[in-house]
């Protein structure tokens, strides 16, 4: 008698340590799941020491953000053809206005 | 194809090699042109140049910045031909507000008056520290070089974030960016962009060709037809021997500064192009063509 109540509770004892296993094993399980979801939804940035921000220098100008990818607006080079110029030269002069016989996409007039 | 819509006061035309990157062309364009609008227009009484305090350097944004500095940039490489500082005069002469607003008031009750120009040395920009300092008494017009500078960032923009041609227009003012079509992009001269009334069409590649005309936006002060190009040495309209003057250049900024220049200059005129080698159609006000640099001769050039 003693020893099948014995029996009983080594083996309820061994079915609990499985299910304490499993039930860790789980959560470990979607605790790395919800790593990779949010991993996902959030890419990180890399951040080159160069890029990190200097001292601010000047307290209050507001810079209005440019996009990325968007070039300086051109200085004022007067002219088509290398000519000395108050303001920085381009790097090559622009071609002709060149006649034509199609159809304008486009007017340019006063306005 | 192309598309057409209201900004900056003006017609923009938005067109790209790529007919279907047209529209995301057209919505960028518009959102950039509502930016440049909020930032410099003289007409809105919550742009970033309104509220700009007077006699103290005043953070502005890096668009004002830039806008401002190429004005005062267009004044410099002009000897102050094309400046600025008129807004003060030609709000005086009667351009006090929107152009539809002008001509629905009574020119012949209203009596323009005019004032000396200051001249754009007394604006003090720092483009690094992005201050602005604009002395009491001094009003900025940016009417002369804005559409062409915004017509330049957007066309820019377009092509750099959509990767194909982009022909960019506002008004008279007119920039490509990027590889053109096959044959350039062909571009109608007129005394009126709106008008449709086209004289010559040339085809162009790359930077800009502006047109600027005594025959639009004027108003009456009773007996006196004004328009809106004012000379800096008399702060008054230009009394000039052209009418419209249209200049292929680098740039749309660069084009119109010329063509601007050209007009206030007047006899002057197509002696300053030609010492700077610039492409240009001039139309006097008889009608007669001039053309300068390596713009195309027309049969009925004078």
């Amino acid at each position: 008698m003693d020893t099948r109540r014995v029996q009983a509770r080594d083996a309820a004892a061994r079915r609990l340590r499985r299910l304490t296993a499993a039930f860790v094993a789980g959560c470990g399980a979607v605790a790395l799941l919800f790593a990779f979801v949010a991993a996902k939804a959030f890419p990180g940035r890399s951040q080159h020491p160069a890029a990190r921000p200097k001292a601010v220098r000047h307290a209050t100008p507001r810079r209005t953000p440019k996009p990325a990818a968007q070039t300086a607006p051109p200085l004022v080079q007067l002219g088509s053809q290398a000519q000395p110029s108050p303001t920085p030269a381009s790097p090559s002069p622009s071609p002709a206005p060149a006649p034509t016989a199609a159809p304008p996409a486009v007017v340019s007039g006063g306005s | 194809m192309s598309f057409a819509f209201r900004a900056l006061g003006t017609t923009a035309v938005v067109a790209a090699v790529d007919p279907e990157r047209t529209l995301d062309a057209v919505a960028l364009v518009s959102a950039e042109l509502a930016v440049v609008d909020r930032a410099c227009s003289r007409f809105r009484a919550d742009s970033e140049l309104l509220s700009l305090p007077h006699d103290e350097p005043a953070p502005v944004s890096s668009l004002l910045a830039d806008a401002v500095g190429a004005a005062l940039d267009a004044a410099a490489a002009t000897d102050g031909l094309v400046d600025p500082t008129v807004g003060r005069t030609l709000r005086l002469a009667g351009y006090d507000a929107t152009f539809r607003v002008v001509t629905s008031r009574d020119g012949e009750r209203f009596r323009a008056r005019f004032d000396a120009v200051p001249g754009w040395q007394v604006v003090a920009l720092d483009r690094d520290a992005l201050t602005l300092c604009v002395p009491g008494g001094v009003e900025l017009d940016l009417g002369a070089t804005a559409k062409a500078f915004a017509a330049d960032r957007c066309a820019a923009l377009a092509h750099e974030l959509l990767g194909c041609g982009v022909l960019v227009g506002l008004g008279g003012d007119i920039a490509v960016a990027g590889d053109a079509p096959a044959g350039g992009w062909p571009i109608g001269i007129a005394d009126d962009h709106a008008a449709g009334e086209v004289q010559t069409t040339v085809a162009i590649t790359t930077g800009g060709l502006a047109t600027s005309s005594t025959s639009v936006r004027r108003w009456r002060s009773g007996a006196q037809s004004l328009h809106h190009v004012i000379d800096p040495r008399s702060g008054r309209p230009a009394n000039s021997r052209w009418r419209t003057v249209s200049v292929a250049a680098g740039s749309c900024l660069a084009a119109n500064v010329a063509s601007t220049a050209t007009i206030v200059l007047s006899d002057d005129g197509p002696a300053w192009l030609e010492a700077r080698g610039v492409d240009a159609r001039l139309v006097a006000v008889d009608g007669a063509v001039v053309t300068t640099g390596r713009w195309p001769v027309e049969a009925h050039a004078a």
